[in-house]
C-alpha cells in the first residue's frame, strides 16, 4: 500500500531541484534566439539571476524579500526605459519579458508560479518570430514549445514510482502531431484580418537610410544579408547589370550638412503626373518579389514600377515609387509589374521647380564655378551631363568601399581632393552639380544587381546591394538614369552578380588569396551549391507560409465554391475538425482486441444467432451441450450448428498456438449457421 | 458515471497568454506566431482527450475507517482500481462534501492494478456524519484541463466525544446477591498496579513494595469479582453536558481497558454492565449521538 499526501492541495507542492532546472533550461534555450535583440547589459543581468537562482537551489537557502525583488523588477524597468526610450512596442516589450521572467525564478517555489512562468516562456519563446521569421528560427521556436511542453507532462505524469515518465517526450509528440489537423484548419481558415490598427511596432536597422550623405552606405557594404529575392514569373531574367531596383527618391539637398533628403515631396507641389501611362518606351516585366522587414514604408520593384503592388497596399507615389501607408515589420511578398527600360515623359512645373531647388550660396565657390565650366555656351542638358561624367572620368575618380575620412564638406573635398568615393559620392556630387548647372535633378536609392540562383530561377538582393544613383530630366527624353558610379570608373558593377560584386580593395584581395590557399579547390563551389539549395527551400517557405495572406486565404475559398469568408464557415470547419480529432485520436486510445476476445465476439454472435431463432443458451450450458440441443431444435441447421461448436471447443480449449489465423473461418462458419436458419425460415414461410 | 472536464487553474492562466499570442499574431500580421498559436491551441485540445482517457477507467470503492474522537483524526482509505487498459496518472481524491481541503493522491496505477488510498481530516465535533461524495480528479497530462468525477458514497462514520476529563472513577456497587464487598478487581489473576486511594480495603496493598520502600501500592486483578461499575450521567451533575459526555467517554475508555465489565448509564439509554470491542462501540456510539438528534449530519 503506497499513498502520498498532499495537505494543501496540488499547487502548494514544493518542486524538486531537478523540476526548476529544467525550466531554466527552457528559459535559456528559449532566450538563445533572442540574443541579439536584448542589450547586452540585460542579458549579463539576466545571466547572474540565473547563476543565482541555482546558487540557491544548492545551497537551499531562502529566496530574497519581497524588496529585492522589486527593486530588481523596476531597475529592469528603469534599465529598460533608459536603453529604448520606451516600454512598450516588440524590442521594449521583450527585452523586459526576459529580464521579468528571471526575476520571477527567483522567486519560484511552487507549482502555481512554475505553471504562470511556463507560459510566459511560450510566450516569450514566440515572441523571436517577430523579429526573424526565417525557416530555422521557426522550427527552433517550435523546438523550445516543444521542449516546455514535455516540461509540463513531466510534472503532471509521474511514472510508477513517482519519478517522471520516460514517454513524456513521445507523448508531448503525439500531443503536438494529433494537434496538427486542428492546428492546420485553424491556420487556413481563421480570417486574417488586414491589420491597421497597429499598436507601437519595434524597429529594426535593416532597411536603405533615408538620408544619404558621404558614408550613410558604409554599414552595409559588409552586410551580406538578404534584402529581398525576386523572381520574375514571365521567366525571363534582364541581365545583371541592368537591375536598378528602385526605393526612393531624394529631392532636397540640405548643403549645411551635405546630406539628401525628403524623401516624401511637399504637399503643394505632389502631382498626379507620375502614373504608368507616362511611361514610354522599354517593356513589361512581371517580377515577385518577396520583402524582408526593414521598418520603412518603401517596396522595391525594377525601374520605373507601373502600377500598385501588394495588393493595392504599395501605391504608386511621385517619383515612382512604390509606398505602404505603414512600416514594414514582417516579411512579405508582393506582385510589381515594371516598365523597364522606360523614361517618365511628363515634368509638372512644380515638380520642376523642386528638381532645380538648390542652396547654392551655401556651396564652396569651387564647385560652383565648377558647375559653371560643366555648360559650355550653347551646351544642351545632355552635353552638361556628359561633361560631368568626363570630368570624373579625366580626374581618375575612384570607388571604394572602404571608408574614408571626410571633414566638414565632403562634397568639395570628394570633387577636388580624395577623389575616391562610395555610391553616395558621386550620386550626390553628380545631382549636385546637375542642379547648380540647371539641370533638373534628383538622386534615386534603392539596390543594384543581384545574385542569381540558377535552381530556383530567382535573384536575391542583399544590403551590400544597396545603391544610389541619380536621374536627370532631358528635355524631350524625359527622366533619364544616370549613374555616375558606373559611368565615371572604369572596374565596376558591371562585374558578375555575386555577393562580393562590389569591387574589392586589395588589401581584401590579399586577404581572400590567402583564404583560397588554405581552402581546397572542391570547397566553394559545393558551399556555392549548397546556399543556393538553402536558398530554395526559403523561397517555398516564403511563398506557401509567410506570404498566406487573407487574399490566398479568399482564392482558397473560391475553389471551394465559396464566395466569400464568413465566420460561420470558420467556426464550421474547426467545429468538424474537433469532432475528427476526437473521433480519431479516442480510437487510438482503444486497445486492439486480443484473439482470444475475439474468438468470444465471435461465439457471442453464434449465441445470438441462435437466439433469434428461439433457442437461448442456458447459462449453465457449455458450448457443446448448446449447439447439440440447439441442433435438435432446430434440424435444418443441425449440421453447421454442431461444425461450429465443435470448431470452436477446438479453438478455446484446445492447445492452440496462434488463433489469429483460425479466426476468420470460425465467423464463416456462424455465417453458415445463419444461412441455413434464414433458409429453412423461407422454406417455412412457403 | 460522468467525467466532466473543465479548464484548470492553470489552463485559465493559459488563456490570456495565448490571447496575448493573437495580438501579437494579429498586429504583426505574422504567419509564424498565428501557427504556433494554432498549434498550442491542438495540443490543449487534444490533452484534454488523454485527460478524459485517464479518468474513465478509474473505479472507486470504500475501504476502511477507523473510529475518531473529537479533536482527533479521521483516516479513511478509498480501494482505487484501474480497470482500463491504460496506466492511470496523478489522481487527487477529495472529499466533496466538507470544507476539508486534503487530498489523497495516487501518483501511478498500472492497468488492471488497485492501491489504498489514505485520506484524513480533523475532527472536531462529535455526532454521526457522512461522506457522501468523493471528488475524483485529475490535471494529466498538462495540467491544463481537468477531469473530475463524483463518486457517490454515502459512507456513514461516527465521531466520539472528545476525551476530556480527570475525574476518578465512581465507587463499585456491591453484588447483594453474591456477598461481593464491591471490589471488582478481586480476581485471581494479577492485572497491574495503581496508586493505594485512602480509606480503600488494604487487602491488596502491596506490601513487599512497600518494605522495598515505595509508596503504598494497590495490586489490581482482572476478571475479578461479580461487583457492578457504572458510569452515570447523574454522577456528573455539576459539569455541561459536553464535559459530562467527554468524562463519561474517559471511563468507558479506562474501563475498556481495565478489562472488567462496566455499565453505562444516560438519561434515555442504559448499557448494562459488559466488556469487549462491541460494548465499547455501543457506548462510545450512544455518548457521540447523545442530544444529536439522531445523528446530526454537516
Amino acid at each position: 500500500m503506497s499513498w502520498l499526501r498532499d495537505r494543501h492541495g496540488d499547487h502548494a507542492v514544493s518542486l524538486s531541484r531537478e523540476q526548476v532546472y529544467r525550466l531554466l533550461g527552457c528559459f535559456i534555450i528559449s532566450v538563445m534566439p533572442q540574443i541579439g535583440n536584448i542589450p547586452l547589459w540585460l542579458l549579463l543581468a539576466t545571466g547572474g539571476l540565473v547563476l543565482w537562482r541555482i546558487q540557491q537551489e544548492r545551497r537551499e537557502s531562502e529566496p530574497p524579500s519581497s524588496v529585492v525583488k522589486l527593486l530588481l523588477g523596476i531597475g529592469f524597468l528603469l534599465g529598460v526605459y533608459v536603453d529604448k526610450g520606451t516600454l512598450t512596442g516588440r524590442d521594449s516589450g521583450t527585452a523586459l519579458m526576459v529580464g521579468l521572467i528571471a526575476v520571477k525564478f527567483l522567486e519560484l517555489r511552487n507549482r502555481r508560479d512554475y505553471m504562470v512562468l511556463t507560459f510566459v516562456i511560450y510566450f516569450m519563446s514566440v515572441t523571436a518570430l517577430l523579429f526573424e521569421q526565417s525557416i530555422l528560427v521557426f522550427v527552433y521556436v517550435v523546438i523550445c514549445c516543444g521542449c516546455l511542453t514535455v516540461n509540463l507532462i513531466t510534472l503532471h505524469s509521474p511514472g510508477p514510482d513517482n519519478s517522471p515518465s520516460r514517454s513524456a517526450a513521445q507523448l508531448a509528440l503525439r500531443l503536438i502531431v494529433q494537434g496538427l489537423p486542428l492546428a492546420l484548419v485553424l491556420f487556413l481558415f481563421y480570417p486574417r484580418i488586414n491589420a491597421r490598427y497597429g499598436f507601437n511596432l519595434g524597429s529594426s536597422t535593416s532597411g536603405l537610410p533615408e538620408k544619404i550623405r558621404a558614408s550613410s552606405f558604409e554599414s552595409l557594404t559588409e552586410d551580406s544579408s538578404m534584402a529581398f529575392r525576386a523572381d520574375f514569373p514571365g521567366g525571363e531574367i534582364p541581365p545583371a547589370t541592368s537591375l536598378y531596383w528602385r526605393g526612393f527618391v531624394l529631392w532636397d539637398y540640405n548643403a549645411s550638412t551635405n546630406e539628401w533628403q525628403g524623401t516624401s515631396p511637399a504637399q503643394e507641389w505632389r502631382d498626379l503626373t507620375d502614373t504608368p501611362a507616362n511611361l514610354v518606351g522599354g517593356k513589361r516585366l512581371l517580377q515577385r518579389i518577396t520583402l524582408r522587414a526593414h521598418s520603412q514604408r518603401w517596396l522595391f520593384a525594377l525601374d520605373y514600377p507601373a502600377g500598385s503592388a501588394w495588393n493595392g497596399q504599395g501605391e504608386l507615389g511621385t517619383g515612382y515609387v512604390l509606398q505602404i501607408n505603414r512600416e514594414l515589420h514582417r516579411k512579405i511578398q508582393y506582385l510589381v509589374t515594371s516598365q523597364v527600360d522606360s523614361h517618365p515623359l511628363v515634368q509638372s512645373p512644380t515638380m520642376q521647380r523642386a528638381s532645380l531647388r538648390i542652396a547654392a550660396d551655401l556651396i564652396r565657390p569651387e564647385v560652383r564655378q565648377l558647375a559653371k565650366e560643366l555648360r559650355g555656351p550653347g551646351d544642351s542638358d545632355e552635353k552638361v551631363v556628359a561633361n560631368m561624367l568626363a570630368y570624373y572620368h579625366k580626374n581618375g575618380f575612384e570607388y571604394t568601399t572602404k571608408a574614408e575620412n571626410y571633414g566638414d564638406d565632403p562634397l568639395y573635398e570628394f570633387l577636388f581632393v580624395k577623389r575616391r568615393g562610395f555610391c553616395e559620392h558621386f550620386a550626390s556630387s553628380f545631382t549636385v552639380l546637375m542642379r547648380l548647372a540647371g539641370v533638373p535633378a534628383r538622386v534615386v536609392a534603392g539596390y543594384h544587381g543581384g545574385e542569381y540562383n540558377p535552381y530556383g530561377n530567382f535573384i536575391i538582393v542583399r544590403q551590400l546591394n544597396a545603391h544610389a544613383w541619380s536621374e536627370v530630366f532631358i528635355k524631350g527624353k524625359g527622366w533619364t538614369r544616370v549613374d555616375p558610379t558606373v559611368m565615371a570608373t572604369v572596374t565596376h558593377l558591371a562585374a558578375p552578380i555575386t555577393p562580393t560584386a562590389r569591387q574589392v580593395e586589395p588589401t581584401r584581395r590579399i586577404s581572400e588569396a590567402l583564404e583560397r590557399k588554405w581552402t581546397p579547390d572542391w570547397l566553394p563551389p559545393l558551399a556555392m551549391e549548397g546556399r543556393f539549395r538553402w536558398q530554395l527551400v526559403e523561397e517555398k517557405w516564403d511563398q506557401w507560409v509567410l506570404s498566406y495572406t487573407p487574399e490566398l486565404q479568399t482564392d482558397i475559398l473560391k475553389d471551394w465554391h465559396l464566395e466569400r469568408f464568413s465566420w460561420e464557415f470558420f467556426l464550421l470547419a474547426t467545429i468538424f475538425v474537433l469532432f475528427l480529432t476526437i473521433l480519431l485520436v479516442s480510437r487510438s486510445f482503444q486497445r486492439r482486441r486480443t484473439s482470444e476476445e475475439a474468438l468470444l465476439a465471435i461465439y457471442a454472435e453464434f449465441c445470438v444467432t441462435l437466439k433469434n431463432s428461439g433457442v437461448p443458451r442456458y447459462h449453465w450450458e457449455g458450448s457443446t451441450e448448446y449447439a447439440q440441443r440447439a441442433a435438435r431444435i432446430l434440424p435444418a441447421a443441425s449440421k453447421p450448428i454442431l461444425r461450429f461448436a465443435r470448431e470452436y471447443a477446438l479453438l478455446r480449449y484446445g492447445k492452440i498456438a496462434y488463433l489469429e489465423p483460425a479466426l476468420e473461418p470460425l465467423r464463416e462458419k456462424v455465417e453458415a449457421v445463419r444461412e441455413a436458419l434464414t433458409q429453412a425460415e423461407l422454406h417455412l414461410n412457403q | 458515471m460522468t467525467v466532466r472536464l473543465e479548464l484548470s487553474r492553470y489552463g485559465m492562466v493559459l488563456i490570456p497568454v495565448l490571447l496575448a499570442m493573437l495580438l501579437a499574431a494579429i498586429n504583426y500580421d505574422n504567419n509564424l506566431v498565428y501557427s504556433i498559436l494554432f498549434l498550442l491551441i491542438g495540443v490543449l485540445v487534444v490533452s484534454g482527450l488523454y485527460t478524459y482517457r485517464n479518468l474513465t477507467s478509474i473505479e472507486v470503492k470504500p475501504g476502511n475507517i477507523w473510529p475518531v474522537f473529537a479533536g482527533g483524526t479521521l483516516r479513511y482509505t478509498l480501494q482505487v482500481i484501474n480497470r482500463g487498459d491504460h496506466p492511470v496518472h496523478s489522481v487527487t481524491f477529495r472529499r466533496q462534501d466538507s470544507d476539508a481541503t486534503f487530498r489523497a493522491f495516487c501518483p501511478y496505477l498500472a492497468p488492471g492494478a488497485s492501491q489504498m488510498v489514505e485520506l484524513i481530516e480533523s475532527v472536531d465535533r462529535r455526532g454521526r456524519f457522512c461522506i457522501h461524495v468523493m471528488e475524483v480528479a485529475t490535471l494529466y497530462p498538462m495540467g491544463l484541463i481537468r477531469a473530475r468525477f463524483e463518486v457517490p458514497l454515502e459512507w456513514d462514520y461516527v465521531v466520539y466525544p472528545r476525551l476530556w476529563g480527570d475525574r476518578p472513577w465512581p465507587d463499585i456497587e456491591p453484588d447483594v446477591r453474591t456477598q461481593d464487598d464491591g471490589h471488582y478487581r478481586g480476581g485471581e489473576s494479577f492485572y497491574g498496579l495503581r496508586n493505594y486511594r485512602p480509606g480503600e480495603s488494604q487487602r491488596h496493598i502491596d506490601w513487599k513494595a512497600v518494605a522495598r520502600g515505595r509508596p503504598l501500592m494497590v495490586k489490581e486483578f482482572a476478571s475479578g469479582g461479580t461487583g457492578r461499575l457504572w458510569f452515570d450521567w447523574v454522577q456528573l451533575s455539576d459539569l455541561d453536558t459536553e464535559s459530562r459526555l467527554s468524562q463519561l467517554a474517559v471511563w468507558v475508555v479506562q474501563g475498556d481497558r481495565a478489562g472488567g465489565p462496566y455499565g453505562l448509564k444516560l438519561p434515555m439509554q442504559v448499557f448494562q454492565p459488559a466488556i469487549g470491542p462491541g460494548h465499547l462501540q455501543q457506548c462510545l456510539t450512544a455518548l457521540a449521538l447523545h442530544h444529536t438528534n439522531g445523528g446530526g449530519r454537516l
